[in-house]
């Protein structure tokens, strides 16, 4: 960061932009030891330092916004529950959806608990609830995302000790509502080490 | 702190033009919002496995539409079992080696009908969720990825 020295300032120019001549400069003439040193440039340099705050404002900005950028899906997707998601080495990138979560526990839909897999049991269709929400979140998607057409994606988030059974009454109730694009969030990495 | 001086310039004269903000809180706030950020960040990658299904699936005790000349792959507790039709089905039985197994034979099908990139998926009901998973992304590693349109997985 540029730091200001007094005492090395460079010459202003004179009156009507001319270059003052070292003989007429101001109070050189004075016969004081002190005064001359000074105007020499021989005295202490000033303690006070100033700091260029612009690019440092401009740093601590970017690093804000490309934080902020990292929020989202991927944040929704670690934070809404606590669950196991299998980790697979080949994967898309996650699409901004509408998410499902599905444990042991519950069925929810962007955090909203709608049902459990044990309620499920006796369920052949679709599940109701689930239908609603579906069909409410396809008539506000021309809002949300104008100038987007639909593609019926939906995002599953699901633990991996959840059985097919489950997945399927709520994958056909997705399909009723015109979800037809199943993406089951996934984590990136090495499979081996936590499918086994 | 947070305040705007306004030189005044002298007493009356006119009030000074250039303005001094105070930058300490600004840089404070910035400073508070990366400390948040950081600690609040998820720095795991997720991604996503797509796979489509047929809009307005039938209820299971219909009959389902088989997909004719399709590659297809049943999951089920005791192994896979891979094929086009039920006469060239073959089976993987459930075991370590059935990863690798499933990858090669894949890799034939692939190799021997390039123009195929549908997949059909048959996952049995009582089957976990990580095998299903884990049977999509062999296929994704033999085929390609679905955002690519490299494959269509689709379920039965």
């Amino acid at each position: 960061m540029p730091v200001s020295k007094p005492g090395k300032m460079a010459h202003k120019p004179g009156p009507f932009g001319r270059p003052v001549a070292s003989k007429t400069l101001l109070f050189h003439a004075l016969p004081l030891q002190f005064a001359q040193k000074r105007l020499r440039g021989g005295g202490h340099k000033g303690l006070n330092a100033d700091l260029n705050l612009t690019s440092m404002i401009d740093y601590l900005v970017i690093t804000v916004v490309f934080l902020l950028s990292q929020f989202g899906t991927q944040q929704q997707i670690q934070s809404s529950a606590s669950l196991e998601v299998p980790t697979i080495p080949h994967a898309d990138p996650l699409v901004s959806a509408p998410i499902i979560s599905i444990s042991d526990q519950a069925i929810m839909m962007d955090g909203q608990r709608l049902t459990t897999p044990r309620e499920l049991a006796g369920v052949t269709d679709r599940i109701d609830r689930l239908y609603e929400r579906l069909d409410q979140a396809k008539r506000e998607f021309p809002v949300l995302h104008p100038g987007e057409t639909f593609q019926g994606d939906i995002v599953f988030q699901i633990d991996r000790r959840v059985s097919w059974n489950v997945i399927k009454t709520v994958a056909r109730t997705c399909a009723q509502a015109g979800f037809t694009r199943l993406n089951f969030a996934v984590t990136k990495g090495n499979a081996s080490s936590t499918n086994e | 702190m947070g305040g705007v001086s306004v030189e005044s310039g002298g007493g009356g004269g006119k009030k000074s033009v250039d303005m001094q903000i105070n930058m300490v809180p600004m840089i404070d706030l910035l400073i508070s919002c990366i400390a948040f950020l950081l600690m609040t960040a998820v720095w795991t990658q997720i991604g996503a496995v797509q796979a489509q299904q047929p809009r307005g699936a039938p209820a299971p005790d219909q009959p389902q539409d088989q997909p004719q000349d399709q590659l297809k792959i049943q999951i089920s507790p005791t192994g896979l079992r891979v094929g086009v039709n039920a006469t060239d089905m073959r089976d993987i039985n459930h075991g370590q080696q059935q990863w690798d197994e499933l990858k090669r034979m894949l890799d034939e099908r692939h190799r021997a009908n390039a123009q195929n990139r549908e997949v059909w998926l048959q996952p049995d009901g009582a089957v976990p969720y990580a095998e299903i998973i884990r049977v999509m992304d062999t296929v994704y590693e033999v085929f390609g990825l679905a955002s690519r349109n490299e494959v269509t997985i689709r379920f039965l």
